[in-house]
């Protein structure tokens, strides 16, 4: 499933733009009177361009602007809201992209992370390389995964800010090489260009600025390499769009639920988990379990041995349950 | 005095050569087939015991070749002890035979299983005589008690057992002692344990357990056809068995549940119970029969000597060598 949503997410545009015709929602670009500086200079922050996507949406997940011949959909909510901010989008232009982000959030939750995220998708590749090579993964404390998500809102709230402050008259000249801050170092920036055969910008020190960013996002492209091969899914603690779609993971119609009766806390569910979490197994009270940690990947619910112990429920409609597998 | 090794707990004393009465052996044997004919009697058997009631006559016979290591409790996991070439005998027992054995040298206000244990071992009774080691876990004081005095009598392995099961740190220490104790067995077995041998004993116990979770499958859509006492027999006699056989007879005894349930509704006045506390272990089934012989039936317990023995698989979500260490915490670590 994973794969499926990967080659759609990617390669969406060349499947779904032509046969449309025409953009269900209108393409959000920059108002006009806006401050925005829309002629990036050439050698400036260069990046593989990105095509038109099938859709105007921009769901939760890691869906990349700048895929080559245009994704499924059109960015990730980190790319939306630092652009508007930038652009100084009135908010009643913006509130049907929000509204649909927001609907796309409250009926998956993280599942988006989970299953659809390109990068993500990417990581297990990397995580599937380690278990063929039975290298044990690297474990990391409650307290380690604590201090990664205060991690992302340090990555989220400084790439708000700055898209806003150039997006002011005062701060304008800075646009041309602060503009999307985030996707500067975004790993996703660098990888899905690659899938459509098409190179993004991987060396520029034009200037402190490009060069900064250059070095950064190398950086940032080898510890997520790195985190993901060695460390499972501990990246996605980090991961602003990931912090974004965690605040929908409670109340979201998508649930993770647990039988406490039929719980013996043999600890199969804890040892699955991508994440690193062991609510599921330590839960001795709650029915519903949606951590804003969780990326509903459902590796609790495919490992525990327990009959309808654990149950993922969408609209409060079972869709998945645990269940003893024989070996053979 | 003998002192342990390697982390292993120590002796605190030494202790007397233990002499077994020359008719024990006997005694035993007429114990056991008393118990087996009391359970014969009860109408509505189902034939697909009688291979486990052979199993129980004679254990030595069905083990499959190698060094034989006996372990005492159910937080072991008889896993590594086939990965390292041996043959895992639980001699966890409740015979007054070798509970009388024992009291030469223990009191008589020890745990009567700890007791009895410690008579098998040290008087060589049983198949606990071909036991070439043994592996005692810190379960409760008993055990490591049991542990400490086994040192004179045959080599001792020790597993410490995390005192809190659902503190996170444990598993740090957890999973460091299963391969301390694993470099024990290998020394004992002159067998290493690799990663692949390991591997290969986790799926051959998965398919015991899968055998034993049809049994228990067919018997919660008929509860009444096997009745508790039969169940813990069958249970009783994976103790010391040939994995493969005794996944075989259990499969056979599934499809009989099932065929004989329709043919056997429930009768009235069924009362179903649920059965917890301590072990109740072969051959002191006296509690079964006040039970069933009140018409009522224990369709399911907590017990570790019956159905927790086989309940929980080591469910394996990393193949790596220290993956698969820690996914042996069913029960121990959450």
């Amino acid at each position: 499933m994973q794969i499926i949503a990967f080659v759609l997410v990617i390669y969406g545009g060349f499947f779904f733009r032509a046969p449309l015709g025409k953009d269900i929602l209108p393409p959000l670009e920059a108002p006009e009177g806006s401050y925005s500086i829309t002629e990036l200079p050439e050698n400036a922050i260069a990046w593989a361009p990105g095509d038109e996507p099938a859709f105007d949406f921009y769901p939760p997940g890691a869906a990349c602007r700048f895929n080559p011949g245009g994704g499924l959909f059109k960015a990730c909510i980190v790319h939306m809201l630092s652009e508007n901010l930038t652009w100084q989008t009135p908010i009643r232009y913006l509130s049907i992209y929000i509204l649909v982000f927001v609907v796309f959030a409250f009926l998956f939750g993280r599942a988006w992370c989970g299953w659809v995220c390109p990068l993500g998708t990417m990581g297990d590749v990397l995580n599937g390389l380690r278990r063929r090579l039975h290298v044990d993964r690297v474990s990391f404390s409650p307290a380690f995964r604590g201090g990664l998500r205060i991690g992302a809102y340090s990555i989220l709230v400084p790439t708000l800010a700055i898209s806003w402050l150039i997006g002011t008259p005062r701060y304008a000249e800075f646009q041309c090489y602060w503009f999307l801050p985030y996707c500067q170092i975004c790993p996703a920036r660098i990888l899905c260009p690659f899938f459509g055969l098409r190179s993004s910008t991987l060396a520029d020190f034009t200037n402190g600025v490009t060069s900064f960013f250059t070095v950064t996002s190398w950086i940032v492209l080898g510890l997520f390499a790195a985190a993901f091969l060695l460390g499972r899914r501990i990246w996605c603690h980090l991961c602003p769009i990931g912090l974004v779609n965690s605040w929908f993971n409670r109340g979201s119609v998508t649930e993770l639920r647990k039988d406490t009766l039929k719980c013996n806390q043999c600890g199969a569910c804890a040892d699955s988990c991508p994440m690193g979490l062991d609510n599921v197994a330590r839960e001795k009270e709650n029915v519903v379990l949606n951590q804003p940690g969780c990326v509903m990947c459902m590796r609790c619910v495919e490992s525990c041995p327990r009959d309808d112990c654990l149950r993922l429920t969408f609209f409060g409609k079972t869709i998945l349950r645990s269940k003893y597998r024989e070996t053979r | 005095m003998s002192t342990g090794e390697d982390g292993d707990i120590s002796g605190r004393y030494p202790l007397p050569r233990i002499g077994v009465p020359g008719g024990a052996a006997a005694e035993e044997r007429e114990l056991q087939e008393a118990a087996l004919a009391s359970l014969g009697r009860r109408p509505g058997r189902l034939p697909g015991l009688s291979c486990f009631e052979d199993m129980l006559r004679s254990p030595a016979d069905a083990l499959a070749d190698g060094p034989v290591i006996g372990v005492f409790c159910n937080f072991f996991p008889e896993e590594l002890i086939e990965a390292a070439g041996g043959v895992p005998v639980r001699l966890c027992t409740a015979s007054v035979v070798a509970e009388s054995v024992s009291e030469q040298v223990l009191p008589r206000d020890v745990c009567p299983i700890a007791r009895a244990s410690f008579g098998a071992v040290a008087g060589g009774l049983g198949v606990a005589s071909k036991a070439q080691a043994v592996v005692v876990p810190t379960a409760c004081d008993a055990k490591r008690r049991l542990g400490e005095m086994l040192l004179d009598y045959v080599p001792v392995v020790t597993l410490s057992i995390p005192p809190r099961k659902d503190h996170r740190s444990e598993l740090s220490y957890w999973v460091p002692e299963l391969e301390r104790v694993a470099r024990r067995l290998s020394r004992v077995t002159g067998t290493a344990v690799t990663r692949a041998r390991l591997r290969e004993a986790i799926l051959h116990r998965r398919t015991v357990q899968d055998a034993f979770h049809d049994l228990e499958n067919a018997r919660r859509d008929h509860p009444h056809v096997l009745a508790g006492s039969d169940l813990a027999l069958v249970v009783a006699t994976s103790f010391a068995a040939n994995w493969e056989a005794w996944g075989q007879a259990t499969r056979r005894l599934a499809e009989q549940v099932r065929a004989a349930g329709p043919a056997h509704p429930q009768p009235d006045g069924f009362l179903p119970l649920v059965m917890t506390g301590a072990p109740i272990l072969w051959p002191a089934w006296k509690l079964y029969h006040v039970i069933e012989d009140a018409g009522a039936s224990v369709v399911t317990d907590t017990l570790c000597s019956v159905t927790q023995r086989l309940c929980d698989p080591v469910q394996v979500d990393d193949w790596s060598r220290s993956g698969m260490m820690r996914a042996h915490r069913r029960g121990v670590v959450s």
